[in-house]
């Protein structure tokens, strides 16, 4: 049994490293370990992780093959992130010499549909994890035509995080179903919170979204889409989109002097995590944030340095739009798939099985990726127990494991990166003023669909 | 004029035959020693470039077989903003920080060749940053950069100046990048300071002799002397500055923020292969990049004839 | 044409004292020959001169001017060096024009300067060539006019004819004599070699370990040394150098025989002998005998080394082609005509007749 680990801390916003990471693994090389593929052993690669990642799964790993009787099984931990695995994987993949298993940080739906994965549906079918135990919002992000690519065995949920004890000292209710329901209550509360010294940003409410990642959460919200996958089509520059962007844009402007530069360069305003470049810390946890979005990933760090300055902190669902009628949730999840090509994809399936309905309590008790199959019995993490107590930590698990219900789609597109850059430009010009909000989303519109139609074309 | 005679068939100077035959033995032991590096320069070097040509012209989604698109990729580039932006930042980028790498290199070479003493001490100092990886490199400068708590503005702003705001503001983030781009000059300097080393001592003092102005000696004497390491570090520094990536992609991401100001075309290119899998895009800009970088180059060889000295070192 | 005068001149290398206190005058329209064995620092002073070495102690005129802190082209002087030092990247042309441009002199000017001295030079076929599709020689001759054109107060020679090969060598050499004269200008010039030192210099400074040891003509350095160094260093093949002591009848050998000479009360001398003073002798009538180590035939003159008896090395000059065997015993002779005598401190006493 081994494992083979190039730990990388995974103490920083996920995105942040993904986003940085791409020039990181060129010197890279594989270990031997990485291919040592043979049959009744099993093989997986994990993009990257923590050392306490690693370990985790490494054990679950060989605990399964163990109790399975299959041959010794080994773990290889982060092969370069983001891109970087890509590559290696689909070298491998290639190569004919792929790991049974491998997990994914980036949507498995751009390779599966061109063939690099195996199609899960048949071995789904009658067995314990059938399609019908898994949210349908979730899965499709492993799914394109019909077919089943892969799972997202765990997954970072997004909701609203807030700080109960700012809410309070202003007279303000903190309980979750207090939280505001519609983006322009929670515009109008923000500025209660907000405070200017000159250029610089004291103390913030919440802020426009301006993560193009979960850009598609806030467009459901409105009661919108940014990819029709059943027609093919984008939907970027949609009448709800465009309401919502503008409706961010006023918001900037009124609230944050129009200028996100300012609030850069007041702090870490973005996410719940240390700035990987300016080092600077996040305003949430220094409690000059009164809430923001985040990925349920924070569960496991936020009690880490930076220690928050404040104990009482809430999870809310997320607000709708003007145009929108319910909540919805959004996800990244953690992907597993079997590339074509595997030695063992029986007992790779067998494993994503045991994984997802008994491996995934082990994991999210350690490290707060929320296990999506339904048939999930979920324990709150270890962590938030000891440090909240075990009615806040199991009232949190419980309201994630509604919210990973109610997740809307994303990640379903087989041109996903090509979109996400172009949300990030659109939504750069946009609040530079660059472009006008429909210009811009236009623009992004037109391109992201005309790949999409270039990579369809076959 | 109407050939009257048959031309001797042997118009070649004949040699004797035990000659020929060694010549033709030296001939094949040459062809022999050369052989690992005609092969190795086969396999990594041309045929990678032809397969590159061949890719440029199909659709390859990198998994399953390219298809045939004839130049479909070529005009979709045209076509593509990204491409034209990246360009132009290539362009501006290349214009402004290969001559500025040089001139700094020239200046610092002409510093070491005067620190005899500590020569071997500097020439590791400044060959160090080159074994550092660019990405650790590019974090320390954004880190030194940061406004408000980066060291750079607060000296700056002690100086009394109004520092830019390096990464966010679009005028100036290429300029960062550029100034990034300068950082590891080690290559450069040494090369520099090889060819001062190999002026010869006598010529130098000869030219101190003619004339006491020390830019005299720089002008008319030293720098025709290193035109060769000018011309090399010229042609090296173009081919390298078209392909900044690392320090771009470390600052702007994929997309070249702020602004797409420092979207640059080797970003452009690798998002297209590794992230779009968009690979014979990729290869369609490879190819563009390969023949422009040529042409350039061979412009430069070609006007090279009329000002690199190549005696520099023959006394 | 300036006069050069050098005043205590000390230089160092770290600890390492290179110059130990040169004091020299040099006469407008001298040519003065800086001789010496490898390091004595001939060319270090000369390039002290020069300005391409710092001066740590003393002072430099040259012309009437002080020039010690002055920089290499402010002296008035120009350089041939020995390995040419021309730009390599110019013409030979360029490289004589080079130094009046940059001294802002007119095109016109230069053009007719450079060609002038190219007619002195005979290198009027070579302005258009560079240096690399030069001969030696040729390039040899080139740099020299480089020096010339500037007409400059001191010529420095440094070695500048040892990269040439023999015949070429004398060619030169003849060329340099004849440029002094036609140009009446002052020059010093630094050689290893002999020859070089006796046929071109008006004076000879003779150098050894940073310190001058005698100055003179050519022909007082090779008849009156002025110590056991210059003796044995000045003539070729060397001065023969034997130990002796002033006896009642003169000159006395150690090994017996007595020379006549300045008489004395035993005091221990070292007479130096030219090898051509040295004769072959009846047995009977020689001071000296030995076996011949080595016989050099240079046809007109026949160099003899012998081994004497006491152990000594003897070197005989003999006119002519003399049929010697190796090993056979050899007798010998002293002629005590032009032979000198050094005291215990290698000094040389007062000087034989000269011959």
């Amino acid at each position: 049994m081994s494992n083979t680990s190039f730990a990388v801390p995974r103490h920083i916003s996920r995105r942040g490293f993904l986003a940085s990471s791409a020039a990181f693994g060129t010197a890279m090389a594989l270990p031997p370990a990485a291919f040592a593929q043979q049959e009744g052993q099993l093989l997986l690669w994990l993009p990257g992780g923590s050392e306490l990642f690693c370990k985790i799964h490494t054990g679950l790993l060989e605990g399964f093959s163990a109790g399975a009787s299959l041959g010794p099984a080994t773990t290889v931990c982060g092969l370069g992130q983001d891109t970087e695995f890509t590559q290696s994987l689909i070298g491998a993949i290639t190569a004919g010499n792929p790991p049974d298993i491998s997990m994914l940080w980036d949507s498995p739906v751009s390779l599966g549909a061109q063939g690099a994965f195996m199609p899960l549906d048949d071995m789904m079918k009658g067995s314990k994890i059938p399609l019908d135990t898994w949210p349908a919002g979730l899965l499709s992000s492993c799914q394109f035509k019909g077919v089943t690519y892969g799972l997202p065995i765990t997954a970072g949920v997004y909701s609203m995080w807030y700080n109960q004890e700012m809410f309070e000292a202003r007279g303000m209710a903190s309980d979750r179903a207090s939280f505001p329901k519609t983006w322009a209550e929670m515009r109008k509360m923000s500025k209660e919170f907000t405070v200017w010294e000159g250029d610089k940003l004291i103390s913030a409410g919440f802020m426009p979204n301006r993560v193009p990642e979960t850009m598609a959460i806030w467009s459901a919200l409105n009661g919108g889409m940014m990819f029709d996958e059943a027609n093919l089509k984008y939907q970027i520059d949609s009448e709800q989109n465009i309401e919502m962007m503008t409706f961010f844009l006023e918001w900037l402007d009124e609230e944050y002097k129009g200028d996100f530069n300012l609030v850069d360069r007041s702090g870490n305003f973005l996410d719940g995590y240390p700035n990987s470049t300016t080092g600077m810390g996040p305003a949430f946890r220094e409690g000059r944030q009164a809430g923001m979005q985040s990925g349920s990933w924070l569960l496991g760090d936020i009690f880490a340095d930076p220690v928050p300055s404040f104990e009482r902190w809430n999870l809310a669902a997320n607000p709708i739009g003007p145009s929108g009628s319910t909540s919805v949730s959004g996800t990244w999840p953690n992907w597993f798939v079997i590339p074509v090509g595997s030695k063992n994809p029986q007992a790779a399936f067998d494993y994503l099985s045991y994984l997802a309905i008994e491996g995934s309590v082990e994991w999210y008790q350690q490290i707060p990726d929320v296990p999506t199959n339904s048939q999930v019995q979920r324990k709150a993490p270890a962590g938030l127990v000891e440090k909240r107590g075990q009615e806040v930590a199991d009232d949190i698990t419980a309201f994630l494991g509604e919210q990973a219900a109610v997740v809307t789609p994303m990640w379903n597109s087989p041109v996903q990166s090509f979109y996400t850059d172009q949300i990030a430009r659109a939504v750069e010009k946009i609040y530079t003023k660059a472009s006008p909000v429909k210009d811009a989303l236009s623009e992004a519109q037109a391109a992201t669909q005309a790949e999409l139609e270039r990579v369809l074309a076959g | 004029m109407p050939i009257t005679a048959p031309i001797a068939p042997q118009a070649a100077p004949l040699l004797p035959r035990r000659n020929r035959k060694a010549q033709r033995a030296e001939a094949r032991a040459g062809l022999f020693f050369a052989l690992p590096w005609i092969i190795g320069m086969t396999i990594f070097v041309a045929l990678p470039l032809i397969v590159t040509f061949y890719i440029a012209q199909t659709k390859f989604q990198i998994v399953g077989a390219p298809k045939w698109v004839g130049l479909q990729n070529y005009e979709a580039l045209l076509r593509d903003p990204a491409f034209w932006k990246s360009a132009q930042n290539t362009l501006i980028f290349a214009a402004i920080s290969v001559p500025l790498k040089l001139i700094i290199a020239l200046g610092l070479a002409l510093l070491l060749n005067r620190a005899t003493a500590l020569l071997g001490f500097y020439r590791t100092v400044f060959y160090l940053p080159f074994l550092m990886p660019a990405v650790a490199g590019s974090v320390v400068f954004m880190l030194l950069l940061t406004p408000n708590a980066g060291p750079v503005n607060i000296a700056l702003e002690a100086m009394g100046l109004n520092p830019p705001d390096w990464l966010l503001d679009p005028k100036a983030a290429l300029w960062t990048l550029i100034l990034l781009s300068l950082w590891p000059l080690g290559v450069e300097t040494l090369v520099f300071l090889g060819g001062l080393q190999n002026i010869p001592k006598d010529v130098s003092e000869a030219a101190d002799l003619d004339s006491p102005k020390r830019w005299h000696k720089l002008v008319w004497i030293t720098l025709p002397l290193i035109t060769p390491m000018v011309l090399f570090n010229l042609v090296i520094g173009i081919i390298y500055s078209f392909q900044v990536f690392t320090q771009a992609i470390v600052i702007g991401g994929t997309t070249g923020t702020p602004a797409e100001s420092t979207l640059m075309y080797m970003v452009v290119l690798y998002r297209a292969a590794f992230r779009y899998f968009n690979m014979g895009l990729a290869a369609a800009m490879a190819t563009v990049l390969f023949v422009v970088v040529l042409i350039l180059t061979l412009l430069i060889f070609k006007t090279a004839r009329s000002w690199v000295h190549y005696e520099g070192g023959e006394t | 044409m300036g006069a050069v005068q050098l005043s205590g001149l000390r230089k160092f290398y770290g600890a390492l004292e290179v110059i130990k206190g040169v004091d020299l005058a040099v006469n407008a329209g001298e040519l003065v020959v800086f001789v010496g064995p490898s390091g004595c620092g001939k060319s270090t002073l000369l390039r002290m001169i020069a300005g391409l070495e710092d001066v740590d102690y003393g002072r430099i005129d040259i012309a009437g001017k002080d020039v010690t802190e002055a920089p290499p082209a402010q002296r008035g002087v120009a350089m041939v060096f020995q390995n040419y030092a021309l730009y390599p990247h110019m013409t030979a042309y360029d490289n004589l024009a080079y130094g009046l441009r940059r001294a802002g002199l007119a095109r016109d000017a230069v053009d007719q300067r450079v060609k002038e001295t190219a007619a002195l030079l005979q290198i009027t076929e070579l302005l258009p060539r560079k240096p690399k599709a030069m001969s030696g020689g040729q390039r040899q001759r080139v740099a020299i006019g480089r020096a010339i054109v500037r007409k400059p107060e001191v010529f420095l020679f440094d070695e500048p004819l040892s990269n040439l090969d023999a015949a070429l060598r004398v060619e030169m050499r003849s060329q340099i004599a004849r440029l002094h004269q036609e140009l009446a200008a002052t020059m010093i010039f630094v050689t290893h070699d002999q020859v070089e030192a006796m046929t071109l210099a008006d004076r000879i400074v003779v150098l050894n370990a940073g310190r001058v040891e005698q100055i003179g003509t050519p022909r007082e350095v090779y008849h009156r040394p002025a110590n056991l160094f210059v003796a044995g260093f000045i003539g070729s093949p060397a001065m023969n150098l034997l130990p002796a002591s002033l006896g009642a009848g003169g000159v006395t050998l150690a090994s017996g025989p007595v020379l006549g000479g300045p008489t004395g009360t035993g005091a221990a001398v070292t007479l130096g002998v030219r090898p051509d003073r040295l004769s072959l002798a009846p047995p009977e009538a020689a001071h000296l005998s030995g076996a011949a180590k080595l016989i050099e035939h240079l046809g007109d003159e026949t160099i003899l080394h012998l081994h004497l008896d006491d152990g000594a090395a003897l070197t005989l000059k003999l006119a002519g082609d003399v049929a010697v065997t190796l090993g056979a015993r050899v007798h010998a002779r002293i002629d005590m005509t032009g032979a000198c005598l050094f005291g215990a401190d290698g000094r040389a006493l007062r000087p034989l007749p000269a011959p």
